[in-house]
């Protein structure tokens, strides 16, 4: 079967090539998560993938055709993207920048008919924007804007969308926001998404697969094979990211508190002071201000009291 | 709840208004019956102001437009024709012109078109310029320190020419920087009508690539935008519009930044379609107004438009600044 984007060993970069001999494939529906360090290529091979980086070497493909062929009307029809950075135009509100998104459906005039009208307003109300509809840009919030962005991309009705460091500039709670409403559009919408970050270890909860540019080469793969493949890359498994996730909870009943404290004092005095631990309705809880920045350390206590508990229980 | 079409309607009722009125004004009183009846004594009076009216309309429709173009292209408020050096080389070459032709004797419609003829000489000259360097202008704000650099060097020849010339030759040519909108007859109004048509023509291809070019030209390109053929049709554009007005009508300041300012006010800005027609209509309004009190007052219509205008821009840059 066809892939619907196929990578055939294709070297990237500009005059040195930053990435060779690259062969992967992906389906509609899926998440993938383009990752690496800053400086390794991520925006190269985005370029290419768009069309506006020539290949040094190979092919790629979308829908069985190849993009060095496609003119970039055609490649927008196919690929809409979500650039980093964008001038924002101080005159434009939610509305209009979402229309924009329509743009390339409009051979001359560009002004939109009623039903695509329609669209851009099922589009707001999906990405909860409606009370922002008639705000500028420039009023929104840093999460909001992203969304507003993802939102043109999304009225482009193209069936792979790519994003470029959409989370780089957003607080915890709208990367969780924005990654979950990526993987949502993904399974719903059956579309393709390609999304890179530098800040994997959040990311990659929510991918399907991962391609990692690493050593000049990329390695793709399912999510989960990649990560127990390496193990820099495994991190303890989050609790749930939904309400939470600020105070996952620890069943600890039969734990003194006396002991619970000791117990901490000697094993995590350092990072004690980050956390706040509390005994309510016969349960500990663990909270911390900043639950990305720390989660290492809190899932690492977790980890030592649930191991204390079943110590506890044992005796 | 403002809509787009009774904004439009409104000022073109008003507009017919000031036609009629600006064809009423001046020195005679004329009847209905003078603009029909070549038999009258009047007749002529009344061609003239025909000629007149036209003439505002067209220069309400250029000036506005070359003026949107560009601003909405570099993405300032303030750029306008000027700008691109595009008034002050066409300027200079009048003053060649008419410095240099002070001892040929040339009848008065041959002057007039040779008039024209240098003015727009001056801007294709210019624009060849600009087209030949756009590809070195990486950054747009490139090109408008060189419209200022080109501003600086035309003001400069054309001062120290006037030192050289014989008073008559340049009394003309002031007269001409005032706003030559007076002396406009049928057959330039026509040539002028053509050359406005050909530049509405560009403008009509540069919108939807300005609409794509909004969120910068990596969205642009992805889009479908050429950034050079958009460079190239938005200097063919601009330049077309505001020479040939500047041409047989003087150089007419600040409309081109002021109308378009106005515009943004009555209706939102990021519909640049519907703020292409408002810019047209409202420039005819503003000029056939301007028209009328330049005919009462007897000012020359570009000192009307620069006291107009230059408040409007420093209360632009005063609400920028908060």
């Amino acid at each position: 079967m066809m892939s619907f984007l196929k990578v055939n060993n294709a070297s990237i970069g500009y005059s040195e090539p930053l990435i060779s001999n690259i062969n992967t494939s992906l389906e509609l529906g899926e998440v993938c998560l383009l990752m690496g360090n800053n400086g390794i290529g991520k925006t190269t091979l985005i370029k290419s993938i768009l069309g506006q980086n020539q290949l040094l070497n190979g092919e790629i493909s979308i829908n069985g055709k190849s993009i060095q062929k496609l003119n970039s009307n055609e490649i927008a029809s196919q690929i809409a993207i979500v650039f980093s950075k964008a001038e924002i135009p101080d005159n434009y509100t939610v509305t209009d920048l979402i229309s924009l998104g329509k743009y390339i459906h409009y051979p001359y005039y560009f002004k939109l008919n009623e039903k695509d009208k329609t669209e851009i307003y099922e589009i707001i109300d999906k990405l909860s924007l409606t009370q922002f509809q008639d705000k500028k840009l420039t009023e929104l919030s840093d999460g909001n804007l992203q969304k507003v962005f993802i939102g043109r991309a999304l009225a482009q009705n193209s069936p792979f969308i790519i994003l470029d460091e959409p989370t780089t500039h957003l607080d915890e709670e709208n990367k969780l926001m924005i990654l979950s409403l990526i993987r949502n559009l993904a399974k719903n919408e059956n579309k393709l998404i390609l999304f890179s970050s530098h800040d994997w270890r959040l990311a990659k909860e929510f991918s399907d697969k991962i391609w990692w540019l690493k050593d000049k080469k990329l390695i793709s793969g399912i999510s989960e094979e990649i990560i127990l493949n390496n193990p820099e890359l495994i991190t303890p498994k989050i609790l749930d990211f939904n309400k939470n996730f600020h105070s996952p909870e620890i069943e600890a009943p039969k734990l003194e508190k006396e002991m619970m404290f000791s117990f901490l004092q000697k094993n995590f005095a350092s990072d004690l002071r980050k956390f706040k631990l509390t005994f309510k309705n016969d349960k500990w809880e663990l909270k911390t201000e900043d639950f990305y920045d720390n989660y290492h350390t809190l899932t690492e206590i977790k980890q030592s009291l649930q191991n204390l508990i079943n110590i506890d229980n044992q005796s | 709840m403002k809509s787009f079409p009774v904004i439009v309607s409104i000022i073109v009722i008003c507009s017919i208004f000031a036609f009629f009125i600006n064809l009423n004004t001046g020195f005679a009183k004329l009847n209905f019956s003078d603009f029909l009846n070549s038999n009258t004594d009047n007749f002529q009076i009344a061609g003239f102001r025909i000629n007149r009216a036209l003439a505002m309309i067209l220069a309400g429709i250029a000036i506005p437009t070359s003026g949107f173009l560009l601003q909405e292209y570099f993405k300032n408020p303030l750029a306008g024709p000027d700008v691109l050096g595009i008034t002050s080389v066409s300027s200079l070459f009048v003053a060649f012109y008419i410095f240099f032709s002070q001892n040929i004797l040339i009848p008065d419609f041959l002057q007039n078109s040779f008039i024209s003829f240098s003015s727009i000489l001056g801007s294709v000259v210019l624009m060849m310029v600009l087209l030949l360097f756009s590809n070195r202008f990486r950054d747009k704000s490139f090109i408008i320190i060189f419209g200022f650099l080109i501003s600086a060097l035309a003001g400069a020849i054309v001062s120290f020419l006037q030192f050289y010339v014989e008073s008559q030759s340049l009394k003309n040519y002031i007269l001409w920087t005032f706003g030559a909108n007076n002396q406009a007859n049928i057959s330039q109004i026509s040539i002028l009508t053509i050359l406005v048509i050909i530049g509405l023509f560009f403008t009509f291809k540069s919108i939807k690539p300005l609409i794509g070019n909004s969120l910068g030209s990596a969205y642009a390109q992805s889009f479908g935008v050429s950034q050079s053929k958009l460079k190239i049709s938005i200097i063919v554009a601009s330049s077309i519009l505001s020479a040939s007005v500047t041409a047989f009508l003087g150089p007419i300041l600040f409309i081109g930044v002021v109308v378009p300012h106005f515009c943004r006010m009555l209706w939102n800005p990021a519909q640049l379609w519907h703020q292409w027609i408002l810019n047209i209509v409202l420039g005819i309004l503003i000029m056939q107004i301007f028209s009328i009190i330049s005919e009462l007052s007897q000012f020359p219509i570009n000192i009307i438009t620069t006291s107009f205008g230059i408040p409007v821009i420093l209360l632009m840059l005063v609400k920028k600044k908060r």
